[in-house]
């Protein structure tokens, strides 16, 4: 994602942008000065930009991580406790929207929702205790050696992975060699009963081409799974 | 009572506009599989394989034991909205008000409320709703925001 290419696809009727950095589903992060040359260019058009930073503190990098906050009180950030604090099902996440914007926001949180889930906010205080904040470090790094491991080994099976992503805990599997992601999936899930998603989630660029694969997984489970693939993906090989 | 199940009144045609969730889908059908016996390994869905560690979960059982259960106010608790606040600066070293911050229930479908103020004028209206541009690849309810919204969903994409 480019400030070129948001140009490109700007029409008078555009209102704004949403971007994800990192990104689900390639797990890759917009470079901090694309970003802000992004912003400008909506800016130049009087647009909007929101900014998902759900993955942003599973982030593969032990150095600070900018944020899209850093370029200025205009810009909006959704962010959740659902992956970096792992608390999916609680269903709590929080807005960051520009000062003037609060009031009409509150008015949308009144009637979409009256109020997130009480006991969730109570508990969620805990998660930025120091002692709490180190344990989801080291998941963190968890999932970060669990990301060196498994790229060879897909590699080896054939898979593309043009991009080593930086964040979240996905890669994004050039399946060409094998055939039709749908098909490639469909199979892994009956004869390999290793269940990955296909490309048509998450757009309408190549999604035959792509698969998502999730390493939320221990390192002992990952390797059996691509030793079932392995396989299967032989007899589909061309 | 084994009654034809009743009609219920025609539904708007921009229901059918809107794709499925197909990670949810082949959830579905891994989880059959998995109940047939079938060890399935799920590398699907976008969920950490860990869950809440244990001084949240005891924050959770004292807040429920205290009756701590009533509505909060609609833009959350002051207290999560400080943390949030003082999180972001620990993280980023960017200062933000905690009345910036407002707490939502998950973040899929909030995340899309800040596009609402800009596009009323246009769904008055009945006309598509300004297409958000889509380049390249996205996280599928982005898509389905768009399609429920009656966006052309080929507005601006490639």
């Amino acid at each position: 994602m480019t400030a070129d290419a948001l140009s490109a696809h700007w029409t008078d009727r555009t209102a704004g942008t949403l971007l994800a950095s990192p990104a689900n589903p390639t797990g890759t992060s917009i470079p901090f000065d694309e970003l802000a040359r992004i912003v400008e260019a909506v800016r130049d058009r009087h647009g909007f930009t929101l900014v998902d930073e759900i993955y942003i503190g599973l982030s593969h990098t032990e150095a600070r991580v900018r944020s899209a906050l850093e370029l200025g009180d205009d810009i909006l950030v959704c962010n959740s406790f659902s992956k970096v604090f792992q608390m999916t099902g609680w269903r709590l996440g929080w807005l960051v929207v520009p000062p003037q914007m609060v009031p009409v926001v509150e008015k949308l949180a009144q009637n979409l929702m009256i109020c997130a889930s009480a006991l969730a906010q109570h508990a969620a205080l805990s998660c930025f205790e120091p002692d709490t904040l180190a344990i989801y470090d080291e998941r963190r790094r968890t999932l970060t050696a669990r990301r060196d491991a498994l790229i060879p080994q897909l590699q080896a099976l054939g898979f593309g992975i043009p991009v080593i992503p930086d964040g979240a805990f996905y890669l994004w599997l050039d399946c060409s060699r094998f055939g039709n992601s749908s098909v490639v999936a469909q199979r892994l899930l009956h004869e390999a009963h290793v269940s990955v998603v296909p490309g048509h989630d998450f757009g309408a660029n190549d999604p035959e081409r792509w698969l998502r694969l999730s390493y939320a997984a221990p390192i002992e489970v990952l390797e059996q799974a691509v030793a079932r693939m392995a396989p299967v993906l032989a007899r589909m090989a061309s | 009572m084994n009654s034809a199940p009743a009609a219920v009144p025609r539904l708007a045609r921009r229901t059918e506009a809107i794709a499925p969730f197909q990670v949810m889908e082949l959830v579905k059908q891994a989880t059959l599989l998995a109940q047939q016996g079938h060890p399935i390994i799920h590398l699907s869905i976008g969920e950490p394989d860990f869950t809440a560690p244990p001084s949240v979960i005891e924050a959770l059982e004292r807040a429920a034991r205290a009756g701590r259960a009533q509505y909060t106010p609609a833009v959350g608790t002051p207290e999560l909205r400080a943390a949030i606040a003082e999180d972001t600066w620990r993280r980023h070293g960017v200062r933000i008000a905690p009345e910036r911050v407002v707490i939502t229930a998950g973040a899929s479908a909030p995340s899309r409320w800040p596009a609402v103020p800009w596009s009323t004028r246009a769904m008055k209206s009945c006309s598509p709703i300004r297409p958000i541009p889509a380049i390249g690849i996205l996280w599928r309810p982005s898509m389905g925001y768009r399609s429920a919204c009656a966006s052309d969903p080929r507005a601006g994409s490639r």
